[in-house]
């Protein structure tokens, strides 16, 4: 539902006068928070008043403009929350509504032995990850790490203990809900520990409104030796939110982090992949499908890093770009001296459909080791004319050809899931993408 | 009394934007007729399947196909494939991320609902699939795979073959299915085509080598030089070129010419 909507106008630094006031209202509650988290929250807040937002002459936002933060005017009155979608009875659900814990929407029933899952201020109070907390993620020189870490109001925390095993995903689902604030801001914080041998899935979704909103929010996944975690990381938030997300892991001997991030919504949306190779034999795969179409940007910046030997990376993205929509991929792959037996592969490939469209495909290579293998590779095109002249060959039609080839493009990220019926959703949203702007392509 | 012919090709004239390559070839082929044509290499044969099947990247100058009694050539490639036109593609190419059931049920309803007939539903298809896999010694395991990616020579080649077996086209073009095959493959795939063969459809082989018409054996045999049919016969044709090659058959030409003059 739209309720209309005055907006003040909008003003030069807008946002960051925004932020200030939060901050202070932040740091005059301080809720329950231990001695500990006032003071790296104060410290916070200090970063984010000290380093200020990021101008378009910083090198990471060079192809990213954070002017549409300042845009983003608070609404007056909007419609309702959006709907939560339906949840298998088994299934293990955590709802942040705005950033924080929904204890009524979520679903936390018969864990495992040796998974613990809480909102993340109870975890906070009780067990203390403070020595864990903000390390992989650090609110030191960055300043949306800071703003978050001024003003998380809640997350999740999952820890599974040695050896432990969650056998069903763990799905996060932030929710944007306007009816709650006139500019629904979310600065969720979530806190992942696997320790020696533990295995999980953890999905995160984010699902917005139609209205103006603000997610600012950071995932921790540190894995210890031997530990396998595969991550989900989508992102559905409605076409006027702005969405800067980071995701900061660190992996020991042997871990395993198999990461997928989609990206179909927000006006302007960011994911950060931040990966430290730490202990040999460490394996990394990331991939990625990113879905802007008219109004939309889309950028995904990645940064492994190899600093130990025998570690493995992957980064396999796919673009499929309507309307004058924007995409960035910025892959950067170190290799730390020393960290020889390394193997290093990137990819990226993009399918505009329309002349409108645009991408920046960035690979980097820091490389500080001689024995490595690395490769890298971006292309940017349109459908092979070879595979369409075979489909229509055989008596498939133009359009349906395109369509055929254009879904195949995108599946062959997600065809990769193993959890069959997240796989088969992706593979659902992605064929009603098609459906409204797959259609859009000019004629080769 | 002779049928009506399935396919006439009179005078085709056919040209790339740098050279005509097709310079007023005719060609007429009944119900359940074999053509075989056989020629040097850059004769034209390549560009005659693909200018039968409606690529676009040639450009008709001249001439006329009917097919069945209509115009083909006012038809664009997937109507071609509709009206039962196929193509055995010389090189196959590998379509990541479709997989080869998926893709060939799109094609085998394409044709069925041009036809007014009703969708054929998975189930249905699989079977069909499996019976027809058993045609060429296919793996069942490929129709669940991604189409012909990671596939070898021979197993591309199979899979056209499948793929005609499904479709059950009136009239199939083979362009050099017998390139790169091993013995193996090539008994495979012919074995698959004769068992396709009846009065109703009818093939046009393209090949190098007399080795193919060994095992699909041909009523006819034309040779094809620089976009001309200039020697028609029987399968004796294909061995006498297997033994002599192309020379004579130019000689032969030349002399004709300067009889003529």
């Amino acid at each position: 539902m739209n309720e209309t909507l005055v907006a003040p106008p909008a003003s030069e630094g807008a946002f960051l006068l925004r932020a200030s006031q939060s901050l202070q209202g932040a740091l005059a509650r301080q809720k329950g928070d231990p001695a500990w988290l006032c003071a790296r929250r104060a410290q916070a807040v200090a970063q984010v008043q000290a380093l200020g937002l990021p101008g378009p002459r910083a090198e990471a936002w060079r192809f990213t403009s954070l002017r549409a933060l300042d845009k983003l005017a608070p609404l007056a009155r909007i419609g309702g929350a959006p709907a939560l979608p339906a949840f298998a009875p088994d299934a293990l659900v955590l709802v942040l509504r705005n950033g924080r814990f929904d204890a009524q929407a979520s679903q936390l029933r018969a864990l495992p032995p040796g998974v613990a899952v809480a909102p993340l201020e109870r975890a906070l109070a009780e067990e203390r990850p403070a020595a864990r907390f903000g390390e992989l993620a650090r609110a030191e020189g960055h300043f949306f790490n800071a703003l978050n870490e001024a003003l998380f109001d809640g997350g999740v925390f999952l820890r599974l203990e040695s050896g432990a095993v969650l056998d069903r995903p763990l799905q996060i689902v932030h929710l944007v809900d306007p009816s709650a604030e006139a500019l629904p801001s979310a600065h969720a914080r979530v806190h992942v520990i696997l320790e020696r041998g533990a295995s999980a899935h953890v999905l995160e979704r984010y699902l917005g409104a139609e209205g103006a909103s603000f997610s600012n929010p950071v995932t921790e996944l540190l894995l210890q030796e031997g530990a396998r975690l595969g991550y989900a990381r989508l992102q559905e938030e409605g076409p006027q939110a702005i969405h800067l997300g980071r995701v900061a892991a660190r992996l020991e001997r042997d871990a395993a982090l198999q990461g997928l991030s989609v990206m179909w919504g927000a006006q302007l949306a960011r994911a950060e992949f931040h990966v430290e190779l730490a202990g040999n034999g460490a394996e990394a795969s990331i991939d990625g499908l990113y879905l802007p179409a008219e109004g939309q940007h889309h950028d995904h910046t990645l940064s492994l890093r190899h600093l130990a030997p025998h570690t493995q990376s992957r980064q396999s993205f796919r673009g499929i770009l309507a309307g004058n929509g924007r995409a960035v991929f910025r892959g950067q792959v170190y290799v730390a001296p020393g960290a020889q037996k390394i193997d290093a592969r990137q990819s990226c490939k993009n399918l505009l459909l329309s002349p409108r469209a645009w991408v920046d495909a960035l690979p980097q290579l820091e490389i500080h080791a001689d024995d490595v293998k690395c490769s890298h590779g971006a292309t940017i095109g349109r459908l092979d004319a070879e595979a369409l002249h075979y489909l229509r060959a055989r008596g498939i039609g133009r359009d349906e050809a395109r369509a055929l080839l254009t879904f195949a493009f995108a599946n062959e990220i997600l065809s990769a899931l193993p959890e069959e019926a997240l796989r088969s959703s992706l593979e659902a949203q992605l064929r009603s993408w098609l459906a409204t702007h797959g259609k859009e392509t000019t004629h080769a | 009394m002779t049928r009506p012919a399935l396919f006439e090709i009179r005078d085709l004239k056919a040209r790339v934007p740098e050279a005509e390559i097709l310079h007023g070839l005719s060609l007429t082929i009944g119900p359940g007729e074999v053509h075989a044509i056989m020629g040097p290499n850059g004769s034209g044969k390549s560009t005659l399947a693909h200018v039968l099947t409606g690529r676009e990247d040639y450009e008709i100058v001249g001439g006329s196909v009917r097919f069945a009694g209509a115009d083909l050539l006012a038809m664009n490639v997937e109507e071609r494939a509709r009206a039962g036109v196929f193509l055995s593609f010389q090189y196959p190419i590998e379509i990541p991320g479709v997989a080869t059931a998926y893709f060939l049920r799109a094609a085998l309803n394409a044709v069925r609902k041009s036809k007014g007939l009703p969708e054929i539903d998975a189930m249905d298809f699989l079977t069909l699939a499996k019976e027809k896999a058993k045609l060429v010694q296919m793996d069942q395991r490929f129709l669940s795979r991604a189409l012909n990616e990671g596939f070898s020579g021979g197993e591309k080649k199979r899979n056209e073959i499948f793929q005609m077996a499904v479709l059950e086209p009136r009239f199939a073009i083979l362009d050099e299915t017998d390139s790169g095959l091993d013995v193996d493959a090539l008994r495979a795939v012919s074995n698959g085509v004769n068992a396709l063969r009846s009065p109703e459809r009818s093939f046009l082989v393209i090949t190098h080598y007399h080795r193919l018409l060994e095992h699909i054996r041909p009523d006819f045999v034309h040779v094809l030089m620089k976009g001309r049919i200039v020697k028609s016969g029987g399968p004796e044709l294909a061995l006498e070129l297997d033994r002599r090659g192309y020379q004579w058959v130019e000689e032969e030409l030349a002399g004709t010419a300067g009889a003529s003059r």
